[in-house]
């Protein structure tokens, strides 16, 4: 695209993009150790993600802080109106990430103690492995301004929400299999209840990918492949 | 002196300056001389001019006498009188130039300024216009005598006013010209946008707002023709009686009586022509202070 | 060739003026125009529709023929011999552009507010009451009626109650403006023309002008001319872009500002135009 007039508007759009780029690089990186740490039960490694929360927060603050100057000083129009609208929703987006990331560590603070057979985890480290990579695509879409990309993320959305409802069945024969088992499953389902929203973070950003990029939002009705909330099973429970 | 005073303060900062400064000590020097050339040309002028005024009011304040304004102009030989024909005469005369000449040169200036504009006709009209504003006024009065006095067998006041008004027109039609051309466009855009038609906003707007520059315009060819020589002789001409109260055959007047008494060999004569041009001199004066303080009023509002 | 036709705009905006029957009636169609100041083509060949009740701003860079067009409509262009329009404007399907058009008339139901404030020399109530009175013979009861309603529509009257008798080129440059406004507003034209209206105004000024404006819009057709892309934003529901004298794009306001559809429109409002 052309550049401004004023080459400090450009400096000013280009600062926020390089900051969104910065919470995306801390918020994958949170998602990733903090699924790490609980498949490994590692504590240091899940303190170091609860460590690494505020400065995510910190950087959030300051994008809204400089979108919201630009927007007083600049009066910005179109695509520019919306760069900046974009960078407000997705820094926000990124920070609950991290904070979903932050809860998902904390819950290994708490399992440390038990041992439970290794395959127990693996559906959520199968979950999060597919949410790492939304995520890592939606930041790239942004990165290149590529709708095509973003709307990719927003319509694979549907099989995380597929595989959520697959792995709390899962989880839920665990725990009928074996009463030991309920802790721990009832901790991995809230892990794997984060981490889809985690999948929702990245759709919203899809959203505002496509908006920031063609000017028209996306429709209302997102593919919802979550049907835990009307399953017989818990409606028997 | 201040003025020296100051130049000394300009060296004394230039040499302070020093190196410093990029201006060229040639081009100092000049600038000096030129400044003293303008200085010394402006006294010189300054001088003549008071040095005219200084006499005439020497000489025309120990003229001034009450009789100047109730006694009637002498007779060769005879003493005393005084200038109150002449008075009234240049008064009447004037007032009748100015009566026919503000309309003419008004809607002349109009006409030029709203509707010829840039139109051919208009620069034609303005170029004429030019030339009879630096007429000889000798010729002036030479037209008016062949067209007024001539084919009516005698002098008249009549033919004296119409001598003026010539001389007051291109001046009204100038001025008129110049001050309706300083009222902004947007003015009349803004009329004729609500509908006014040409006349209207003419009349209503334009006329208006130059309206202050238009009269001081009337009051500086009043004081132009108030002084005028050349013209009436040949017109009003001039004597030493009251005039008629039709105007016809000579009128005195104040500039030919200056001119006709100034060249005579009688003393009194020489003493009324000096108290009639104070008097002369004195009215253009006072006439140009009104204009400026009409102008000045008007820029305060 | 068509007239540009506002395309419609995402549902997601809640400010969209829709069509409603009687809401979107064309109040002045333009088709064909063109302009000419002597040699030079200053429009070329514009089609556009003006809707009645609604605000359309017209925006592009300097030169680009947008105060020429606005001033097609009031024909007050026919005020210098070298200006000459070709085409049709059609107000309420009325060529105006035709020789047998009253211009003084279309004037009076034309109004026009211009960048530069314009009081006439004479009293803020003379002022007010010269253009009905051109046209109008009111009695003593009804003009003073009419200047204080067109004085409290152009929300000045309670500014200027006590002194109507003072000139108006006393008021303050705010003041002025909307003393124009009045004066306009007092004929009861059926369409305004705001000729960059608050370029020279503080922006306490210009707020009140814009709220006015905003205002007068249930009553008439305005058209606006502004070089302030935030005000076009504010105050019009339509907008147009120009440049070089010809109609780039035109369309709902929120869509030109917030996702124009041509490329010189985007880089005009962005402030990428080189």
């Amino acid at each position: 695209m052309a550049e401004h007039i004023v080459s400090s508007f450009d400096k000013e759009l280009e600062g926020l993009r390089a900051s969104i780029a910065e919470m995306g690089g801390l918020s994958e990186k949170m998602l990733s150790d903090s699924v790490d740490a609980l498949v490994r039960r590692d504590v240091s490694l899940a303190q170091s993600v609860i460590a690494a929360d505020p400065r995510l927060d910190m950087l959030q603050r300051d994008i809204e802080e400089r979108a919201i100057l630009t927007i007083a000083r600049r009066q910005p129009l179109a695509v520019d109106l919306r760069e900046v609208i974009a960078a407000i929703r997705i820094s926000g987006d990124l920070e609950r990430i991290g904070d979903l990331a932050k809860n998902c560590a904390k819950r290994v603070l708490a399992l440390s103690d038990g041992f439970q057979s290794q395959k127990i985890v693996l559906g959520v480290e199968n979950i999060a492995d597919l949410v790492s990579e939304q995520l890592k695509d939606v930041l790239d879409a942004y990165a290149q301004h590529d709708v095509a990309q973003a709307d990719d993320v927003w319509q694979r959305d549907g099989s995380i929400d597929a595989i959520y409802t697959s792995l709390f069945r899962e989880l839920l024969t665990y725990m009928m299999e074996d009463p030991r088992n309920i802790s721990f499953c009832a901790h991995l389902l809230f892990c794997a209840k984060n981490i889809e929203r985690i999948g929702d973070h990245t759709t919203n950003i899809a959203e505002t990918i496509h908006y920031l990029v063609t000017g028209v939002s996306l429709p209302t009705d997102r593919p919802k492949n979550d049907r835990t909330a009307t399953l017989p099973e818990v409606d028997a429970a | 002196m201040s003025a020296t005073a100051l130049t000394t303060g300009g060296e004394l900062a230039a040499a302070e300056a020093g190196d410093w400064s990029r201006v060229r000590s040639g081009r100092r020097v000049a600038d000096r001389a030129l400044k003293l050339g303008c200085i010394g040309v402006t006294a010189i002028g300054v001088f003549a001019l008071g040095w005219i005024l200084l006499m005439l009011l020497f000489q025309g304040i120990a003229a001034l006498r009450p009789s100047i304004f109730t006694e009637v102009t002498p007779g060769p030989g005879s003493a005393g009188g005084g200038l109150a024909n002449a008075i009234v005469g240049s008064l009447v005369l004037t007032f009748f130039g100015i009566l026919v000449a503000t309309p003419i040169g008004v809607l002349a200036g109009t006409y030029l300024a709203e509707y010829a504009r840039t139109s051919k006709l208009a620069s034609i009209v303005r170029f004429i216009n030019d030339i009879l504003l630096s007429a000889p006024s000798i010729l002036i009065g030479l037209f008016v005598y062949t067209l007024f006095v001539a084919p009516f067998g005698g002098y008249s006041g009549w033919a004296g006013s119409i001598a003026l008004a010539i001389i007051a027109i291109p001046v009204i039609v100038r001025t008129t010209e110049d001050m309706l051309r300083l009222v902004p466009n947007t003015l009349r855009e803004a009329a004729a946008a609500l509908g006014a038609p040409p006349s209207v906003v003419i009349r209503l707007v334009t006329w208006r707002a130059a309206r202050v520059g238009i009269v001081t315009g009337v009051i500086l060819a009043t004081a132009r023709i108030a002084g005028e020589t050349a013209p009436l002789l040949f017109t009003a001409l001039n004597n030493n009686f009251w005039f008629k109260p039709n105007l016809t055959g000579g009128v005195s007047n104040l500039p030919v009586t200056i001119y006709q008494f100034a060249l005579s060999p009688y003393g009194n004569w020489q003493e009324l022509a000096w108290a009639g041009a104070l008097l002369i001199t004195a009215t253009i004066l006072g006439l140009s202070i009104a204009a400026r303080l009409i102008i000045k009023r008007d820029a305060n509002r | 060739m068509m007239a540009v036709q506002p395309t419609s705009v995402s549902a997601a905006l809640p400010d969209a003026p829709r069509a409603a029957p009687g809401d979107e009636r064309v109040r002045i169609a333009i088709r064909n125009l063109d302009f000419f100041y002597g040699d030079f083509r200053g429009l070329k060949s514009i089609n556009m529709d003006f809707r009645d009740r609604k605000v359309t701003a017209l925006i592009g860079p300097s030169g680009c023929g947008k105060s020429t067009l606005l001033r097609t409509f009031n024909r007050i262009y026919s005020l210098y011999p070298e200006q000459r329009a070709t085409g049709q404007i059609l107000l309420d399907g009325r060529n105006i552009i035709g020789n047998d058009v009253d211009v003084n008339e279309l004037r009076s139901r034309v109004g026009m507010v211009f960048q530069k404030t314009t009081p006439f020399p004479m009293s803020i109530y003379d002022n007010v009451a010269f253009g009905m009175r051109l046209y109008e013979k009111l009695s003593r009861a009804d003009t003073d009626e009419r200047v204080e309603s067109a004085l409290r529509k152009a929300a000045l009257w309670d500014e200027v109650k006590d002194k109507l008798k003072n000139p108006g080129t006393g008021l303050s440059g705010g003041q002025q403006q909307r003393l124009c406004i009045a004066r306009t507003v007092a004929q009861q034209p059926e369409v305004i023309l705001f000729d960059e209206p608050t370029s020279a105004l503080d922006p306490i000024s210009t707020g009140k002008i814009e709220e006015l404006i905003d205002q007068l819009r249930s009553e008439f057709t305005i058209a606006i001319v502004t070089h302030n892309m935030q005000q076009a934003a504010r105050i019009s529901q339509y907008t147009a872009f120009m440049y070089l004298g010809e109609l780039i794009e035109f369309g709902p306001t929120n869509q030109i500002f917030m996702n124009p559809g041509k490329k010189q429109t985007h880089d005009y409002v962005t402030g990428r135009f080189g």
